[in-house]
């Protein structure tokens, strides 16, 4: 047997022990696995609005959005969400709002009702009005990691400067953490 | 040969022009990571209104009486200013000592309690009545009709109020458990604009007169009622501003002090005030800095002389405030 | 009735799960009289699994097309083809992620972490490139990976490096896959994903410095080709390994090669393996510098473990946990008078910072144990490039380095060779 195909063998032997292991090494990993996807989500009872979310996502427009349960929602008037602290009037006017891009629509459903709505265009995830809902108010408004935007990065550049840790690696099936009866509609849904 | 001396001395700049843009902006990848960009134009700071009307107090704490009670919910005083703390379905008194005499346990958890002038206790739960004598022994009970909620109780003579959050009205019932009447739902005709109560949070209590007040808290409106449920007088403040009340559903609890102004308890940023009867801002008691993060709300009562007490769940303590100048 | 229950039973549920400040589940709710209804929050799904498997499958056909057109085509053109492919949707249609090179964290947390179940999808993205490079070459890396296919195609004059310079750099991924590793293992994060170079173009967004640190990367391209690739990548390392022992590997001749030194040149990554000149040496003397190497190594491994083990506390602070037990260390100590958001979170929870310092050392002690088999793991690294120095090669025909080469298939169309035999126009007169 000559030098170079004595090589060759031993070249092969180790490529077979090399493939076993990996075979090895992949039944681990498997057992480790789980079925479905994992997507990044924040839970707003953890979350302190601290508005990294609006500057941190590595896209231009961030994935995190406000979200609003109704049903936890007061339709008060005076709405600490969406009226600036010692607003001059209780209206739409632009110096009333406390939405820096002015993102939440205010309705009149009937005395003494209005309803908020979040424009999903406009919002940028600062999560400002946030803070006025759960300060004052019922905290109907909350944070989520929008997946229709999120792009899933392995690891999430919020969640990375998230001084309160409350992003985490969800089922992608189960992708948001909901308050209220929308909590409950979202899990009869699934 | 001109050419590719020219083209080596290229290849050396780009490389060196490269690789020390790489260096600078990778390092100042690796400095800057995680770190909050400067100056957030969104910066929202509501720890400001924590520290509104701290300037204007007028009251001081002379005393916390500690609870031996896993988050007590409710606080009455009694005309010999014993207190009466709740916790789940379970309620004690406290002597002026400190010592422990009644603890009685009931069949729900406790929303509400309040002490007739006679001793006897009353407890609502969410939807009954238990009485129990001063002693813990249980002298009535009744159920509350539909879908009720009750968040507060207050007796004045004959009558026992019982203000339910599941209804939105306020329940007029005697002694003994019978159904008087109904106060407080929207009729025009008599200018009651009707209970507007976003939270539960909703509470009732008596006047020196004898007349009931109910707190409209979702209008951030006072509402005072004769007893057969037609309007006396109401005021309102919705104002972000220290003399009035703001968000969703505030006070969240009041008390009456001896000349009929009020005690006022705001959840949200946790603040006591103290009202006139006409409304207007009299005195500030205690702001949000004196309370730890993560208390929810804070019930208030009033003894016989005037002092302020309030019952702080998170600390499980009954903390009693004094108007600055009063002897201690 | 039941329905004022079901209430209770969401705003306990709701309460008790909730840390500060805690939200009011709505009770009761507003009755509306003009008929209004609540609008329905829009929840839009994630990505659908099929979708997933979607992106395995291409994987997949990527992987065999490339190694069919190295081995069997035998055709540049083909593989260009299908590396533009790969960027296109590998890179900017799936946006980077997840991809083969950040796979390893993922596995490697996997391994350590009880909580994180990986999703097979990532563990295919891990595994194929790997196996297909044990058959095939590092076919992944020629047409497949949207990293190596964003810097292929700014090769514009590549320019060979000096040997001594290449196998210095070559040693860096080898540091960033230890580092990445010991990272993904502690819980402290996936280094490979916040440093991609090329992530922030795929997605048009990233941070300021990153894209600026990809595009002076690129540059850097133009002459040193595919940098990222052969001194950074640390997925490279492994496939590097597998493809040292692959069945089949590009050839750079389909015949007999005939030393016509045609394709010399030709490779951008200095990965083609020239013929040696007999070495003079005697054979004894070699022995014994190879002894001295194969004694030193053990004494290289655990002083460079040693010193890596020293570096346990300042690596550690790239963990989240370590780094918040310092911050409050200085608060407590007066060091610092500033609190941060971090700090208020921890406080605000009311944890004890006894169990926090706690928790801090263990992970430092995780670092300390990490920094030895890291350090370790470099040192026999280095005395492995030694030996290998050491030992003189007898080379007397053009061949493909098959640990470096990426199988680009550029040497190919230089080969003069057919499979019938040499084509003499092909050869330069004179």
């Amino acid at each position: 047997m000559s030098l170079k195909t004595r090589r060759d063998f031993l070249k092969s032997g180790v490529n077979t022990a090399v493939a076993l292991a990996m075979g090895g090494a992949a039944g681990f990993v498997v057992g480790k696995s789980g079925k479905g996807d994992l997507v990044w989500q924040l839970d707003p009872n953890i979350c302190i609005q601290c508005e990294n979310c609006a500057t941190n996502c590595v896209l231009p427009e961030s994935a995190v959005k406000c979200v609003h349960s109704y049903s936890m929602c007061g339709y008060c008037d005076l709405c600490s969400g969406y009226l600036e602290p010692g607003a001059k009037s209780r209206d739409t006017g632009a110096e009333n709002q406390l939405c820096p891009t002015g993102a939440i629509k205010r309705t009149f459903i009937e005395d003494p009702y209005f309803e908020y709505e979040i424009d999903e265009k406009l919002c940028i995830g600062c999560g400002k009005c946030i803070k006025g809902c759960g300060a004052f108010g019922n905290g109907s408004l909350y944070l989520q990691v929008k997946h229709d935007r999120c792009v899933n990065c392995n690891e999430c550049s919020i969640a990375r400067s998230c001084p309160s840790n409350a992003f985490r690696r969800v089922p992608a099936e189960t992708p948001y953490i909901l308050r209220g009866e929308e909590a409950d509609r979202y899990s009869a849904q699934i | 040969m001109a050419e590719s001396k020219n083209d080596r001395i290229l290849t050396i700049l780009v490389i060196f022009f490269s690789v020390a843009g790489m260096i600078y902006f990778g390092l100042s990848a690796v400095r800057s990571d995680g770190k909050k960009t400067a100056g957030n134009p969104f910066h929202y700071d509501i720890e400001n209104f924590k520290k509104d009307g701290a300037d204007l107090r007028t009251y001081k704490e002379v005393k916390a009486v500690p609870l031996t009670l896993l988050a007590p919910h409710a606080i009455a005083v009694d005309l010999r200013d014993r207190i009466y703390v709740t916790s789940g379905a379970s309620v004690v008194r406290i002597d002026a000592a400190g010592q422990m005499s009644v603890s009685t346990t009931v069949t729900d958890e406790i929303n509400a309690i309040a002490v007739s002038a006679d001793g006897d206790i009353y407890l609502a739960l969410r939807t009954a009545v238990e009485v129990l004598d001063s002693t813990g022994t249980r002298t009535a009970s009744w159920q509350i009709p539909d879908q009720a909620v009750l968040t507060s109780v207050a007796v004045a003579g004959r009558d026992v109020y019982l203000a339910d959050a599941g209804n939105r009205v306020v329940w007029r019932y005697d002694l003994q458990g019978t159904l008087l009447n109904k106060i407080g739902e929207r009729d025009e005709a008599r200018d009651i604009v009707g209970f507007l109560i976003p939270s539960p949070y909703f509470d009732v209590a008596i006047d020196p007169d004898g007349f009931l007040w109910a707190v409209n808290t979702g209008r951030h409106q006072f509402e005072n009622y004769f007893p057969d449920g037609a309007l006396r007088s109401s005021w309102s403040n919705s104002s972000m501003a220290i003399d009035g009340f703001s968000g969703c559903c505030n006070p969240a609890h009041i008390a009456i002090l001896s000349d009929g102004s009020f005690v006022t308890s705001e959840k949200g940023i946790l603040r006591i005030k103290v009202h006139k009867q006409i409304g207007a801002l009299e005195a500030v008691v205690a702001t949000a800095d004196q309370f730890d993060p993560k208390t929810s709300s804070l019930e208030v009562t009033v003894d016989s002389r005037d002092q302020i007490l309030v019952l702080d769940p998170q600390r499980a303590q009954v903390r009693i405030f004094q108007k600055k100048e009063d002897p201690p | 009735m039941t329905r004022h229950l079901r209430f209770i039973l969401i705003a306990f549920a709701v309460l008790s799960t909730a840390a500060a400040p805690e939200p009011i589940q709505r009770f009761p709710k507003p009755d509306f009289e003009s008929g209004y209804e609540r609008p329905i929050m829009q929840t839009p799904a994630s990505r659908a699994l099929t979708l997933e498997y979607l992106d395995v499958v291409v994987l997949i056909a990527a992987l065999s097309l490339a190694s069919y057109f190295v081995l069997k085509k035998r055709s540049r053109r083909y593989l260009f083809v299908l590396m533009l492919f790969s960027l296109i949707y590998f890179g900017f249609w799936r946006k980077g992620c997840v991809c083969s090179v950040g796979s390893v964290q993922n596995v490697v947390l996997a391994m350590f972490s009880n909580s994180y179940a990986i999703p097979l999808t990532v563990v295919a993205f891990f595994l194929l490139p790997l196996v297909f490079t044990l058959f095939f070459g590092r076919t992944f890396c020629a047409a497949v990976c949207p990293l190596g296919a964003a810097q292929d195609i700014f090769i514009l004059k590549p320019k060979s490096l000096p040997g001594w310079l290449n196998e210095t750099l070559s040693l860096i991924p080898y540091l960033y896959l230890g580092l990445s590793v010991l990272f993904a293992a502690t819980g402290a994060g996936f280094l490979i994903c916040r440093y991609d170079p090329f992530v922030g173009f795929f997605r048009f967004g990233a941070s300021f410095d990153m894209i600026l640190f990809g595009a002076f990367l690129l540059l850097l391209g133009t002459v040193v080709a595919r940098p990222y690739c052969r001194f950074l990548c640390p997925y490279g390392v492994l496939l590097n390994w597998m493809s040292q022992l692959s069945r089949k590997h590009l050839s750079i001749t389909p015949a007999e090669c005939i030393n016509c030194r045609l394709c010399e040149a030709s490779c951008p990554f200095d990965a083609i393996k020239m013929p040696t000149a007999k070495s003079n040496e005697k054979k004894e003397q070699n022995t014994r510098r190879l002894a001295l190497l194969l004694v030193l190594t053990p004494l290289v491994m655990a002083l460079s473990g040693w010193a890596g083990s020293l570096l346990h506390v300042p690596l550690s602070r790239g963990h989240f946990t370590v780094a918040l037990a310092e911050e409050i260390r200085l608060e407590d100590t007066g060091q610092r008078t500033e609190r941060t958001d971090e700090t208020d979170v921890f406080r605000a929870t009311g944890k004890s910072t006894a169990l926090l310092y706690e928790e801090a050392r263990q992970i430092q002690r995780q670092f300390r144990t990490g920094g030895w088999l890291l350090g370790g793991f470099l040192g026999l690294i280095f005395c492995l490039k030694m030996i290998k120095l050491a030992i003189p090669s007898e080379q007397s025909l053009y061949e493909a380095n098959r640990g470096t080469c990426l199988s680009c298939g550029r040497c190919l169309s230089y080969c003069p060779v057919g499979k019938e035999g040499v084509d003499v126009e092909r050869i330069p007169q004179g």
